[in-house]
């Protein structure tokens, strides 16, 4: 069997046996769905938008919880403690490892989300059939599924991103909180970076100054998403999202370049 | 054969190996043997690839066959259970998963255990589990790292004679450990490490009592010299 097919089947195999993986795919198969529609009926307008945003925001918490739970707590103890010497040795290749990993990794957090599609889905056709206008305004079948693909896709650079950090890291402590900083900073940074580039701003800084904050809003994939959240609330077209999920697929494959060249010279 | 041609590795500009020549050979079981800190790991992981040396090479006869490597600390995956940590690794070897049982039986593993996760697992368990990676897919090279560590008397008179056994199949054997009888029962012969350097190459002939006093004598003379550097 192919190495790389072979190290992806065994991580799923590990992540779907883990006890905090099964409570994640709880939550977003009835927690999540049950708290969006508790949630929405605390407003009087645009309940539907307002489940919407739940669910956003509650699938991104989870899929930052998979990575920093899941994620970093294999590849860490695979590098770290040293697991992976029972799988590295000749003739397997720390390319194929690595590759078998991230696909796993990838393969789990899709799970999640495939999970977290159905759930969405529930709550999305709970509010269809409603009578009340309100919970259906701005709503389509498909939103709630289409809404966890985009954070899953979103969620694949920050996969990326976390696996360049655990080959180059040192130890498990240093793993958690270098991959706990760069989703939070992939949370609030672009933001602020992007508010910070705004045309009102750039006429007042130096030009070296507007390159600096470009070139800083390029080492983060931007997570918050609102862009995404606020077009399946509101119905609008999702053709201007495609410009970010390419940014999220360039992203991720020069992280995931830089991983397995970081982890080809390391010790181990 | 298995060849290591001046290999040497510094981490902080302090040298863990220098200049390491060695040849092991199939059907051969060959020791090393040295105190802590004297380079043992570092060859090791030097030879597997683990750990990258500064200079040297290393060439081994059809280099995409397998090798079994048992590291002295090693974390098996916590939420696996034996059946399936072996059963990935035959099928990482590129060979029949259904062997994983038979390999389970031979490192002596209680089969109440084998489906359950690795996390409930004592420490012998474990070790007997690590050995079956090891020792899957019967890779033609053996590497073991204090192998016997964690393992009762019987489990450990279980495991000499079951690498004697993979030796006379034609398995080539390198083994490390701090334990000179065991050692001395199982080794053709046993190279002695201080300060990083291969100092000598004692051939095992009697296996007796008298060649583990030789080697202790030795080992506690290595030391005295590198206490002295």
């Amino acid at each position: 069997m192919n190495p790389i097919w072979q190290t992806l089947r065994f991580t799923v195999i590990e992540i779907l046996q883990m006890r905090a993986f099964r409570g994640l795919l709880l939550i977003v198969l009835l927690i999540l769905p049950l708290a969006a529609v508790v949630f929405s009926n605390l407003f009087l307008l645009e309940m539907g938008k307002v489940r919407i945003d739940t669910l956003a925001a509650g699938e991104r918490i989870i899929a930052a919880l998979y990575i920093l739970v899941i994620v970093v707590s294999l590849i860490g103890s695979d590098i770290a403690r040293g697991t992976s010497y029972l799988f590295l040795t000749p003739p397997n290749t720390r390319r194929d490892y690595l590759i078998g990993r991230f696909l796993g990794v990838t393969t789990g957090l899709f799970i999640l989300m495939l999970c977290a599609a159905l759930g969405g889905e529930a709550v999305i056709t709970l509010s269809m059939i409603s009578d009340i206008p309100t919970y259906r305004h701005g709503l389509d079948y498909g939103n709630g599924a289409l809404l966890a693909m985009f954070v899953f896709y979103q969620h694949i650079s920050v996969l990326a991103a976390i696996m360049f950090i655990c080959v180059w890291a040192t130890g498990t402590a240093e793993m958690m909180v270098f991959s706990f900083g760069m989703i939070v900073l992939a949370w609030s940074l672009p933001a602020v970076l992007q508010a910070m580039q705004s045309r009102e701003v750039l006429q007042h800084v130096p030009e070296s100054v507007a390159v600096l904050l470009k070139s800083i809003s390029y080492l983060f994939p931007k997570l918050n998403g609102a862009e995404i959240a606020l077009a399946l609330g509101h119905g609008l077209p999702i053709t201007g999202i495609i410009a970010h999920v390419a940014e999220h697929s360039g992203y991720a494959l020069f992280m995931f370049g830089l991983a397995l060249y970081t982890f080809s010279k390391r010790d181990l | 054969m298995w060849k290591i041609n001046t290999l040497s590795k510094k981490y902080n500009g302090q040298h863990a190996i220098q200049d390491i020549n060695l040849a092991l050979h199939p059907k051969e079981i060959t020791g090393l043997l040295g105190t802590n800190g004297a380079g043992k790991s570092t060859l090791i992981k030097s030879m597997l690839g683990f750990v990258i040396p500064d200079q040297g090479d290393i060439e081994r006869a059809h280099p995409d066959e397998p090798v079994g490597y048992l590291p002295e600390a090693h974390y098996l995956p916590e939420h696996a259970s034996a059946l399936q940590v072996v059963t990935h690794t035959l099928r990482l070897r590129n060979h029949d998963a259904s062997e994983a049982e038979a390999l389970l039986l031979e490192i002596d593993l209680k089969k109440e255990a084998w489906s359950k996760p690795i996390r409930s697992y004592s420490k012998g368990m474990r070790q007997r589990t690590a050995l079956a990676c090891a020792l899957a897919a019967s890779p033609s090279w053996l590497v073991l790292d204090e192998p016997t560590s964690g393992l009762d008397a019987l489990g450990r008179k279980h495991l000499l004679s079951l690498l004697e056994r993979r030796r006379n199949e034609g398995a080539g054997i390198f083994i490390c450990s701090h334990i000179v009888p065991d050692l001395v029962r199982l080794c053709n012969r046993i190279l002695l490490i201080a300060d990083g350097s291969i100092r000598e190459e004692v051939s095992i002939q009697k296996h007796d009592f008298s060649e583990i006093d030789l080697l202790e004598q030795k080992l506690s003379q290595y030391h005295k010299s590198e206490s002295v550097t």
